[in-house]
């Protein structure tokens, strides 16, 4: 954040091709309809927030645009490319990072080590990894988000901010073009939270496009440049933060208790 | 052999071949089915306890005390070893899959190899239970073969009953279906493991005694009878009580048929094919329940 | 060019800074290794030693087939003999009957062990943990049945009879020696090869699906890819340690020697004792099952409450014996011994050695040795919905 409160924001929506698109995506689950017809853009280097009550179907829609689940229909495009219900790992290899809610580390190995799978080769033989050089970028990587007092610690160690970096570590590990964060501000404290925002707002001056989820906006306002709000699964409102808060059906959505 | 000139009788007595085995075999699947069903666990020295039975009934016999106190003894040892085994070497491993494979292997293996230096590889035939037999239209039965059908099924249809309307037998199927609310609403976690491998091991026993009625013990009689239960398993699906009867009359169906029709070296391949296709094709099996394949 | 400068980073480890920086235990492994090359020549070593040794190399090569995929990727079969009888009996059968000549037999039995890997590398990948251990159970099991039914082919429990030998060196003895160097190069090449895997990127992405197919697929690679590539690589491993076997004095396609259930636990028992999932520990444990086995059978000792001699009870004594390891030393003697050892270092170096998480000596090699103090792989397989199931 600038001091004078403006930000290096993308282009003017509307004008430059989508980075993300989403058009009609739709998530069936037996009888249950968690996602409908949901479309919505994300555009370069843009700070997208989305926000939901509990249930809204937000982890959903990610873990179909993400390759995590098949959408039931819809089509995802990732920069023109279609890449509707291509499995986890190919979305990666494109440039599609995230990180998840319930945190996944690999718990037989220390915070370096966790990092480090994300650099290495994706090769069946190869020299690389014998000689440590794979441990110093992942070192660099921790220093990155702050984990350089964790380095060796096993996930299990870790604090519940230290799992939250350590998520963001591995996505970040090889630079994606897009990251998702689910839920990276939970539990956080609000020094932590500045933290986290400043280092996300670096990386989006690097070239990333963030989209960031969450139930509760106000950690949000100040980080996001745009925010679209579902709820059961559908779109209710999209624009920037202050109009999407004024937003009657936001507030509605909102009434049983949650903060906006 | 085939080719004979009663057709319709020799059909008969085929089945009739069949749903004695069946008898067994049910036997067997069904406890094995059971700890898989209570602890999420391959119990391979149920083998062991097969052959427990069949030596404890022979020793009893050669004690002079008679083939009923050695039809007793086939249940009780077994069973106090399967509690054993359980208590003492599998519950402080019993997360780890591979271990606990590991070591009941070696169980099996041990006891195996125990018996074989001490008796021989040679078999034993035990006495009777009841001797003679009859014919009942073309199919002749042995008197003996049909008190272990008729003990086979009173011991099923006894589980049945157990499991169904006793306190513990129900607490069996609760901890079977969910370990942690069955401890919430009360049920003593470890009575109720050690008293299904008590359970197991005692049918398991009694299937010893029949088989070395019919065929005589030897040191490696487990495995083959461990095998097919395996097959019964995952045809029934792991942890069902009727899937285990419904699957080990399947079994003992073929195993009938392919011995007495096509070769009777081919024991026990017949199962074991059907047991991969069903493992890829079908995992959880006919009763058992699906997503819990990995 | 990366590739460059690993050369230069292979210069500077081996420089005379660099070897002074190597852990003790690489020190101990090149002598034993030296010890092993020289024996038969200027160690003096009798024909018949040379002929257990050549053994022991072959089932070390069988232990650390296994051991690569099911220790580092968490597949775990128990029908690894299925890829060694690919192997042996292929190119026996080959030799016996069609004459063809020995490495092209070995060439056609390491392709059938392949395709072998194939049969359970499929299916391994949606099945695991109990449904993958009966799956694998079972083919070795029907094989052996209809390898006796058939015996008039397959040679029955006897097995073939020897095929051509691969190496013709003159007399019994030049003939053991030619075939014990063969054997030592064999596993000297396996090793390297599986070491090098699995101490490269390619065995942290291993170990790590054996952790998490999710976060394997998050960061961006194929776990599918993997599963059968290890697998695969295990039973060309296994099928050309297998082929070669029977074209040597001590091997034969037989099913005690490669087929038997007996086999693949002894397999288990190896790798497990020299710590599951370590490459060196598969050796380590490989030897250990062999000469422990070897040397109790030869006891004459005699018991004095059941008069029998130690030997002859060997096997159960020693299935007792292992039994208590595995119990007792859950991640295998090497992890083991690894702390010992560092143990005792930090006490003889006043206490400063910092010891690494894995329990290795920390040496910047990126020895990334997987060692099993993790939670076992095959709860990975089962109970995918956890309806229920207090697995935290």
């Amino acid at each position: 954040m600038t001091t004078d409160g403006s930000r290096s924001g993308p282009e003017e929506s509307g004008g430059a091709d989508p980075l993300l698109s989403v058009r009609d995506l739709t998530k069936q689950f037996g009888g249950l309809t968690a996602v409908e017809k949901l479309s919505f853009d994300v555009y370069d280097q843009e700070i997208l927030g989305f926000i939901g009550p509990n249930g809204a179907g937000k982890s959903t829609t990610f873990d179909c645009v993400f390759g995590n689940y098949t959408p039931t229909s819809g089509t995802v495009r990732f920069r023109g490319e279609d890449v509707t219900g291509l499995p986890a790992y190919k979305m990666r290899q494109k440039g599609m990072a995230r990180t998840f809610q319930t945190f996944r580390p690999l718990d037989d190995r220390d915070v370096v080590s966790n990092v480090g799978l994300s650099l290495v080769s994706d090769r069946l033989l190869t020299l690389r990894g014998l000689f440590g050089r794979t441990e110093e970028a992942a070192i660099e990587v921790c220093r990155r988000v702050g984990l350089e007092d964790d380095l060796y610690k096993m996930p299990e160690e870790l604090s519940h901010a230290g799992m939250i970096r350590l998520e963001i570590a591995r996505a970040i590990a090889t630079p994606p073009e897009l990251l998702l964060v689910d839920e990276p501000f939970a539990g956080l404290s609000d020094g932590e939270i500045e933290r986290l925002s400043e280092l996300f707002l670096d990386l989006r001056d690097e070239g990333v496009t963030f989209i960031v989820v969450d139930h509760n906006m106000r950690g949000l306002l100040d980080l996001i440049d745009r925010a679209i709000v579902i709820n059961f699964g559908e779109l209710i409102a999209e624009g920037s933060p202050a109009a999407v808060m004024a937003d009657e059906t936001v507030q509605e959505a909102y009434l049983g208790g949650e903060e906006i | 052999m085939p080719g004979t000139d009663e057709p319709s009788g020799m059909i008969t007595q085929v089945l009739v071949n069949a749903l004695l085995l069946s008898a067994l075999y049910a036997l067997v699947a069904i406890g094995f089915t059971m700890i898989f069903g209570i602890v999420d666990i391959l119990n391979l020295a149920h083998g062991a306890a097969i052959i427990l039975g069949g030596f404890s009934a022979f020793y009893a016999v050669q004690l002079g005390l008679g083939i009923w106190v050695g039809g007793l003894a086939a249940i009780l040892v077994p069973a106090l070893f399967s509690l054993l085994l359980y208590w003492i070497l599998v519950k402080p491993v019993q997360h780890k899959n591979t271990m606990v494979i590991i070591t009941t292997l070696i169980v099996l293996t041990m006891i195996e190899e125990a018996f074989r230096i001490v008796e021989g590889t040679g078999s034993h035939v035990l006495p009777s239970l009841v001797a003679g037999g009859t014919t009942i239209g073309g199919v002749s039965i042995q008197y003996n073969r049909a008190v272990l059908f008729v003990a086979s099924w009173l011991a099923i249809g006894g589980l049945f009953i157990f499991i169904n309307r006793t306190w513990l037998g129900q607490a069996i199927q609760g901890v079977s279906m969910s370990t942690r609310g069955s401890v919430l609403v009360g049920v003593d976690h470890e009575k109720v493991v050690l008293a299904t491998f008590g359970i197991a091991g005692g049918l398991a026993g009694w299937a010893g005694l029949f088989m070395g009625i019919s065929q005589g013990v030897t040191w490696d009689m487990g495995l083959e009878p461990l095998l097919i239960a395996f097959a019964i398993v995952v045809i029934g699906g792991m942890g069902s009580i009727k899937g285990s009867v419904v699957g080990a009359h399947i079994i003992g169906v073929i195993e009938t048929v392919t011995t007495t029709y096509v070769d009777a070296r081919l024991t026990g391949v017949s199962a074991l094919v059907i047991m991969m296709i069903i493992i890829v094709a079908m995992p959880q099996g006919l009763y058992g329940q699906p997503g819990e394949v990995g | 060019m990366a590739d460059s400068s690993l050369v230069g980073e292979v210069r500077a480890r081996l420089s005379w800074a660099g070897l002074k920086r190597a852990p003790i235990r690489y020190y101990l492994a090149a002598v034993f290794l030296v010890g092993l090359a020289l024996g038969p020549t200027l160690g003096g070593m009798g024909t018949l030693l040379m002929l257990q040794w050549t053994t022991a190399f072959f089932f070390v090569m069988f232990v650390l087939s296994w051991d690569f995929v099911a220790g580092y990727t968490g597949q775990v079969s128990f029908g690894h003999t299925l890829f060694f009888t690919a192997g042996g009996y292929t190119t026996a059968a080959l030799n016996l009957y069609l004459g063809v000549d020995p490495l092209l037999g070995i060439l056609a039995g390491t392709v059938v062990a392949a395709v072998s890997g194939l049969f359970f590398a499929l299916p391994a990948l949606r099945l695991g943990g109990h449904y993958l251990a009966l799956f694998t159970l079972l083919p070795p099991l029907i094989l052996v049945r209809i390898f006796v039914i058939f015996s008039d082919y397959t040679g029955g429990s006897g097995g073939l009879s020897n095929p051509e030998p691969l190496l013709e060196a003159g007399d019994f003895a030049a003939n053991a020696q030619a075939n014990y160097y063969l054997a030592f190069a064999l596993l000297v090449g396996i090793f390297a090869l599986l070491w090098t895997i699995t101490r490269s990127d390619t065995g942290r992405i291993l170990t790590a699906i054996r952790e998490s197919t999710d976060a394997v697929q998050s960061s961006g690679f194929n776990p599918a890819k993997y599963k059968v590539y290890s697998m695969v690589l295990s039973a060309v491993i296994g099928g050309l340690a297998g082929a070669v076997f029977v074209h040597t004095p001590v091997g034969s396609a037989s099913p005690s020697q490669l087929l038997d259930l007996s086999l693949m636990l002894e397999i288990l028992l190896a790798s497990i004792i020299g710590g599951f999932g370590t490459i060196t520990g598969a050796l380590v444990g490989g030897l250990f099952i062999f000469w422990g086995l070897d040397w109790l059978e030869g006891v004459e000792y005699v018991l004095p409450v059941i008069q029998t001699p130690v030997g002859e009870i060997a096997t159960l004594l020693f299935f007792g014996v292992l039994l208590l390891l595995v119990y007792f030393l859950e991640e295998g003697i090497l992890p083991w011994s690894y702390r010992q050892g560092n143990r005792v270092l930090s006490l003889i170096r006043g206490g400063q050695r910092p010891v690494a998480t894995d329990g290795g000596a920390p040496d910047g090699a990126g020895d990334a040795e997987g060692v099993a103090s993790h939670e076992d792989s095959m709860d990975q397989g089962t109970a995918g919905s956890d309806a229920g199931r207090d697995s935290q």
